[in-house]
């Protein structure tokens, strides 16, 4: 019970830390192309495309079997299978680099594994906190603004048609998209709030400022509200509150909010001369001095300085005021968009291709085993035959008989390390009397697994198989190709995991496969020298 | 002048329209807004009679309430409370303000103001 859990926190670390690695990645690209064509940065939907993949950076590395796209299997760290203290981890080196790095790659140990287990439960912990915390102050903000709305009164259709802010077209679309309009004797800055019960609040001071300087602050917000701006500022709220440990998703938010802006500044100032859009920005300035003087008459205390939201040097005002009074639109080009688009999907791509993918628990270590602890040679062991190896390229990441579950259970089997794909080959000759996708004897960890029965009541198992290319009542013979390595079942990495039993009983594998020793990885080797000394 | 609560306020816009109303009617009125007991109505009610909020009386053996604050006053000091806070407030929260959701400060008013003065005239371009 406790495995999946265990796999569950180990990834959740990861799948937390590879969305921080990605926001990092296309935070920088974005630098770069902004520095290219300065006009990315009035572009809603690169914002929500950089933050989408964040997201999906972090939700990919959840999803089960994405691990079989990393290229660096090789480095996992083989979680060994849950218990008390059980995380002796041991590396799965991979076979095409093993020869070359040998010892190298096995850097993990028990307590390495002991650790990385800690830290991930409490950043679980922590993460549930942040959750936590993110809903109180969501709480609380919708709190204030309900207060907010409770002050203003709802304009009715005669109110409407008094107040100079709307014009005949504003007033049908208004009454189309059902949206309401209430307003408040505070100084707060017109704003639209809420996506289901839409609502555009403008201050009562609003009537004061000039006509036309009134209808543009409206069409800004029914801008908005027809872009459908609030939707995407909505999913873009919800994504930086589940990834709250992100500070580039805070990033990436404020600079989504400030293209959103800008592109109603655009929208409702396109065609407009130049003394309309200085009336524009000087309304934009105006609010500004009403809402400072608000902060004062309220506390009785000075503005405080400017939180720094975002990118404070990219997103100040004046560079917002600068923008209204250029004529003529920055659009970047489609080519442009397309190329930071790919570059973008390129830095969330190559982290699933690189993710260092935590070893699932290890292999099944199912009861009994001829010999738990046993140390080769002290028992009495009758002659066997002996066996060709069943892959190519042998190499033995985990022994029989090492302790698995924190001690509680013993390797059944050993682990060869093997890419996905690698051919299988039967040892010796026998009949196939399992080949089935389900597990072994009721457990699922198994995945796709092969059963042979051969000569002097032996049987040989080969689990998380890719493919299977012999069926129940097949006849084999030594040699033949039965199917190939994967990654079915409960692994970290691809792997072919082999078993020899011998009377119904499991028993070590070098009893049949001489001289297992030189293949082992030091790791492997470590772990079981640790079992003998036992 | 106290500032009334949000549940506060909605008894008061309901006494501010009608009034004396006895507690039941206004509860009555209020349930929609705020959703709750008739016992919390009471209790607000009672608060409010301490704050000074409302005044109190019998007619014709019902306990009657009014309001004892002025509308426009307590509506100001209340929105603006609360206008202050929403603009200051640096939870994520789904609306869009014309202003964006910056504060400013003294210096960087000066500066879009001398932007304002700068404008260029667009003589050629105006209509």
């Amino acid at each position: 019970m406790t495995m999946p859990i265990d796999m569950f926190v180990l990834l959740f670390a990861q799948a937390s830390f590879n969305s921080i690695v990605v926001a990092l990645g296309i935070w920088a690209v974005l630098k770069l192309a902004l520095r290219i064509r300065p006009g990315l940065a009035a572009q809603r939907a690169v914002w929500l495309l950089a933050q989408a993949l964040a997201v999906a950076a972090f939700v990919l590395v959840l999803l089960p079997q994405t691990a079989r796209f990393s290229v660096l299997n090789g480095f996992t760290f083989a979680a060994a299978p849950a218990g008390a203290d059980a995380l002796s981890t041991t590396v799965l080196a991979q076979a095409d680099l093993a020869p070359e790095l040998g010892g190298q790659e096995a850097s993990g140990d028990a307590a390495g594994g002991r650790w990385i287990r800690a830290l991930s439960y409490l950043w679980v912990l922590l993460y549930g906190a942040g959750l936590f915390h993110a809903v109180l102050r969501w709480r609380a903000a919708r709190h204030e603004l309900r207060g907010l709305l409770a002050s203003a009164s709802v304009l009715d259709a005669a109110a409407l048609h008094r107040h100079p802010a709307f014009d005949d077209a504003q007033l049908r679309r208004l009454a189309r998209c059902n949206l309401a309009v209430l307003e408040t004797p505070a100084a707060i800055s017109p704003m639209l709030i809420g996506i289901l019960r839409p609502r555009l609040l403008l201050p009562r001071h609003l009537r004061d400022f000039d006509p036309q300087q009134q209808q543009m602050i409206v069409a800004h917000e029914l801008t908005h509200w027809r872009r459908r701006d609030p939707w995407w500022l909505c999913a873009s709220l919800l994504a930086q509150t589940a990834l709250w440990f992100n500070p580039i998703m805070r990033k990436l938010g404020a600079r989504l909010n400030w293209a959103q802006e800008i592109s109603c500044d655009r929208l409702v100032l396109a065609g407009r001369p130049q003394p309309q859009r200085q009336q524009y920005a000087a309304a934009l300035v105006l609010q500004l001095k009403l809402q400072s003087k608000l902060q004062q008459a309220v506390f009785r205390t000075p503005p405080r300085p400017t939180l720094a939201f975002g990118d404070a040097c990219a997103e100040t005002l004046g560079a917002r005021v600068r923008l209204i009074r250029q004529n003529g639109s920055m659009r970047p080009s489609l080519l442009s968009q397309c190329a930071v688009a790919g570059a973008l999907m390129a830095v969330a791509g190559a982290s699933i291709l690189l993710q260092p993918a935590f070893a699932r628990p290890g292999d099944p270590t199912p009861a009994p085993t001829e010999a738990a602890g046993a140390v080769p040679g002290t028992a009495v062991a009758p002659a066997l035959p002996a066996w060709r190896p069943p892959l190519a390229k042998m190499r033995v990441n985990s022994f029989f008989g090492v302790p698995r579950n924190g001690g509680t259970s013993t390797h059944g089997g050993i682990d060869l390390g093997a890419k996905i794909g690698t051919p299988i080959l039967a040892p010796v000759d026998g009949t196939v009397i399992v080949s089935g996708d389900d597990g072994f004897e009721g457990n699922p960890n198994y995945g796709k697994v092969i059963l042979i029965q051969h000569g002097n009541d032996l049987r040989s198992l080969y689990a998380h198989l890719d493919r299977r290319s012999v069926k129940a009542g097949d006849t084999v013979k030594a040699g033949q190709r039965i199917g190939t390595a994967g990654v079915s079942g409960a692994v970290s990495g691809p792997h072919l995991h082999f078993e020899v039993m011998h009377g119904g009983r499991r028993i070590d594998p070098e009893r049949v496969l001489a001289g297992l020793d030189k293949y082992g990885t030091e790791a492997a080797l470590r772990d079981r020298d640790r079992r003998i000394s036992h | 002048m106290s500032i009334p609560s949000v549940s506060e306020l909605s008894l008061l816009k309901v006494l501010w329209k009608e009034q004396p109303l006895s507690a039941r009617e206004i509860h009555e009125r209020a349930v929609a807004e705020l959703a709750w007991s008739f016992s919390s109505t009471r209790k607000t009610l009672e608060r409010m009679l301490e704050k000074q909020m409302v005044s109190q009386r019998t007619e014709h053996g019902v306990q009657v309430y009014a309001a004892a604050v002025d509308k426009v006053g307590t509506l100001a000091a209340f929105a603006h409370d609360f206008g202050q806070r929403v603009m200051e407030l640096d939870a994520p929260l789904p609306i869009h303000m014309f202003t964006g959701s910056k504060l400013v400060d003294q210096q960087e008013l000066a500066e879009l103001e001398q932007m304002l003065r700068d404008w260029p005239d667009g003589k050629e371009k105006s209509s």
